[in-house]
């Protein structure tokens, strides 16, 4: 590591700047009611420090590098993304942009490619409303340097005419799923196709990255857990063999009541059906 | 302040995933049946193979072989097809009593009765029962207590959860 490395008490001070008071330190643990932020670098080909509130927070963050989550207290954040080798945040390459982040708010804020190919970066709230049981959330960003996008999955579009720096969130059952990226409209992948798992239980947050023009689209994943619900019961009988209010059984034998009761089942059947010829009649 | 955790964001290579169950064992209660992965039946509860030779795994929760949280195996006590099954002895479990998983690569768990329950199914915490957290355990389900003959169900759930023996 280089100069600009920074020990660990010197990060906590900076990040203690961040929430705008210079008095007490952040909690050892999250506070009820943080944000959680998280930061992928999606800006091919450019090592970057990323300072918060004038702060360096994250040294030689490379592309394709996801960072955090880190628990915040809400406010407002101003984020300035530099060269590695810039002394300071005084002349940023992306921002300085004002972070909003809302108490219990779970956000990731992107560096990435403009659909021109210029740097910027984009802040998006991650869906962590729970899921029905069975079911996982696929969020789809487009965040490269290209036109509007289809995803496919399985050869069909499943988002259409996405367009830089827009998301589309599904919740669907849980699985992997085979998934390409192609201009709108038309069927041959720019991206993948890549096997996406979308676990039970998970926002799986894809993002389209990279520049079209220089060759270099790529998928980031970034995965948020513990969006799952239970199951709502387990319906584990339906003979009332072993009830405990099952009728008096004179031979006293289990497997006895069994077959008393699949014969009285039939001799149902039996009546019912001589009730209906009855009635036909 | 830690350092900040990073990670390479690139699609994951496909991770070892841990055994699952493809059976189960009590030998003091007779207990012998088959293991399949299962997930969410049309309402909401845990899918079920009508035989009752056959149990459930809750294959989106923790495997039996997982470090932790509990993992759910359960199966029918009954039908009218099939008759009893075999976890229609489970109600009787001592503690202590041994339960063997074994996964199809031949790898075997091995875990000990803690306790046995008789639950009203209202009343059951499923958020316990199907916990992903904490201590690695093993909870067994099978249906028991009184019988709704209008319905065909069961009133409640026996509920045997046992600890992993090292």
């Amino acid at each position: 590591m280089h100069k600009k490395k920074i020990p660990a008490a010197i990060a906590a001070g900076a990040l203690i700047a961040l929430g705008g008071s210079v008095a007490g330190a952040l909690p050892a643990s999250a506070a009820d009611g943080d944000a959680k932020l998280s930061v992928l670098h999606a800006v091919p080909g450019l090592t970057v420090d990323v300072y918060v509130n004038n702060a360096l927070t994250l040294d030689d963050f490379t592309p394709g590098s996801l960072a955090g989550p880190l628990d915040l207290p809400a406010g407002t954040y101003s984020v300035a993304i530099a060269a590695a080798d810039a002394a300071d945040a005084s002349a940023p390459a992306i921002g300085p942009i004002d972070l909003q982040l809302a108490a219990g708010g779970n956000y990731t804020a992107v560096a990435h490619l403009t659909p021109a190919g210029e740097p910027t970066a984009t802040l998006y709230t991650n869906d962590t409303s729970t899921l029905a049981a069975g079911e996982g959330r696929l969020t789809v960003r487009h965040d490269a340097a290209a036109p509007a996008v289809d995803v496919l999955a399985g050869g069909a579009a499943v988002v259409s005419n996405l367009s830089n720096p827009d998301e589309k969130v599904l919740n669907l059952p849980a699985g992997t799923v085979s998934a390409s990226v192609a201009a709108t409209g038309t069927t041959t992948p720019v991206i993948g196709p890549a096997d996406v798992n979308a676990a039970e239980g998970v926002n799986t947050i894809v993002y389209a990255w990279g520049s079209l023009e220089d060759g270099n689209l790529a998928l980031a994943v970034q995965t948020i857990d513990g969006l799952h619900s239970n199951p709502s019961g387990v319906p584990a009988g339906s003979a009332g063999l072993v009830a405990t209010n099952r009728p008096a059984d004179p031979t006293g034998l289990v497997i006895g009541a069994s077959a008393l009761l699949v014969l009285a089942a039939g001799a149902g059947v039996a009546l019912r059906r001589r009730s209906v010829a009855k009635a036909a009649r | 302040m830690p350092e900040v955790p990073r990670t390479d964001a690139g699609l994951p290579a496909s991770t070892p995933a841990v055994p699952e169950p493809a059976r189960v064992e009590v030998p003091a209660l007779g207990i012998d049946v088959s293991v399949l992965p299962e997930g969410i039946d049309d309402a909401g509860a845990l899918a079920l193979p009508e035989d009752p030779g056959l149990a459930s795994w809750y294959r989106f929760g923790p495997s039996p072989f997982a470090a932790a949280g509990s993992a759910v195996i359960a199966a029918h006590v009954d039908s009218l097809q099939y008759g009893l099954g075999d976890f229609a002895s489970l109600a009787g479990a001592a503690p202590g009593t041994e339960v063997v998983v074994s996964s199809a690569d031949g790898s075997t768990a091995r875990f000990a009765v803690v306790s046995v329950e008789t639950a009203d199914k209202t009343g059951v915490p499923w958020a316990t029962v199907f916990d992903r957290t904490g201590d690695p355990r093993l909870t067994l389900i099978t249906c028991g207590g009184e019988f709704d003959y209008s319905t065909g169900h069961y009133l409640s759930n026996v509920i045997v959860t046992a600890a992993p023996v090292t």
